[in-house]
């Protein structure tokens, strides 16, 4: 059954549709640690747990 | 503030600290007017190329942590970056992770009316040719041919991006170039498009996907313009090792890879739309 993106905007190419992905984890972000990413620079964003001296990135 | 008005402001505060800057990144207009690129200024004899108007589209902060050595101080001299209020967000979340010094940057924040989204227009107006300006009046994007003067309502052209902008004034800069602007919605209509989604059904929604991720060519192209996926060659969908992707093009390697690329944002994506 053929569904549509609804988030799909008229004329706009034919793009995979991968925002969707990330607008449902910034929702679910806001929902439960009330935290927008890229906001407040002094902020530790909750989910960086990552070593930033990591060998090769 | 008029386009051309904000365009001058532009080269002027680039050319006043310019002693202090080893680099400019900015846009310029592109092959045409109806197509701005972007462009690295190293020469202050160059800045008058630096334009702004609805078509830079391209978040710029994408280069620091990925294509120069941003965070290593060099004479003491800054990089001088544009930024729009998505692309601000952007550099926030890299100077957060340590990919950038804040200090080494300086930022020309501009309040955006939204960017036109090329593909919506040329919809519009197949035979669009001899542009000489583009800009956003009010809820009008009006386009300026060598021949008239069409008017466009803003829902019909801007990017979906735009359409859904929360932070349209840079959130960090050193100098705003313009007057803060108003968001066009509300925070609650931010995440209309998720909440309908939801509603449809598992079986829909993965049917959903599967088609979509189908199309798919793996071409990498969406983790390469994304200013935060900054892994690069050590990607883990092309790395050997740890091995959790094969090169294959099936389904089952498509919707891994969209899924690793969407959790590796989760928390850090400002949905800037690249």
């Amino acid at each position: 059954m053929a569904f549509i993106w609804p988030a799909a905007v008229p004329n706009a190419g034919n793009e995979i549709p991968t925002m969707l992905i990330k607008e449902k984890m910034n929702q679910i972000l806001k929902d439960m640690l009330d935290y927008e990413a890229g906001i407040d620079a002094e902020a530790k964003p909750p989910l960086l747990t990552f070593d930033p001296g990591e060998t090769g990135i | 503030m008029p386009m051309d008005e904000k365009t001058k402001t532009l080269q002027e505060d680039f050319e006043k600290n310019f002693a202090d800057l080893e680099l400019v990144i900015g846009w310029e207009t592109g092959f045409d007017r109806l197509h701005a690129t972007p462009v690295f200024i190293r020469q202050p004899s160059e800045l008058g190329k630096l334009v702004w108007n609805p078509l830079c589209s391209q978040n710029l902060s994408g280069y620091l942590a990925k294509n120069l050595d941003a965070s290593i101080q060099e004479d003491g001299k800054k990089i001088g970056i544009c930024v729009k209020g998505c692309d601000s967000r952007s550099l926030v979340a890299l100077i957060q992770e340590n990919f950038i010094d804040r200090d080494r940057l300086y930022i020309v924040g501009i309040p955006c009316e939204g960017t036109v989204d090329l593909r919506r227009l040329m919809h519009l107006k197949p035979s669009l040719e001899n542009v000489r300006k583009v800009d956003i009046e009010g809820d009008e994007a009006v386009v300026e041919t060598d021949q008239e003067t069409l008017r466009f309502p803003i829902e019909n052209v801007l990017a979906r991006k735009c359409l859904r902008c929360l932070y349209p004034n840079p959130v960090i800069y050193d100098t705003m170039i313009g007057t803060p602007l108003k968001p066009r919605i509300s925070e609650d209509k931010l995440y209309s498009a998720v909440e309908k989604f939801d509603t449809s059904d598992r079986k829909q929604r993965l049917a959903f996907w599967k088609t979509e991720f189908n199309r798919c060519i793996r071409c990498y192209a969406c983790r390469n313009a994304c200013p935060l996926c900054v892994c690069q060659d050590n990607c883990i969908a092309e790395s050997r090792k740890p091995k959790w992707l094969t090169q294959r093009d099936g389904i089952r390697e498509k919707f891994l890879f969209h899924m690793i690329h969407g959790l590796h944002l989760a928390g850090r994506c400002t949905e800037c739309g690249e």
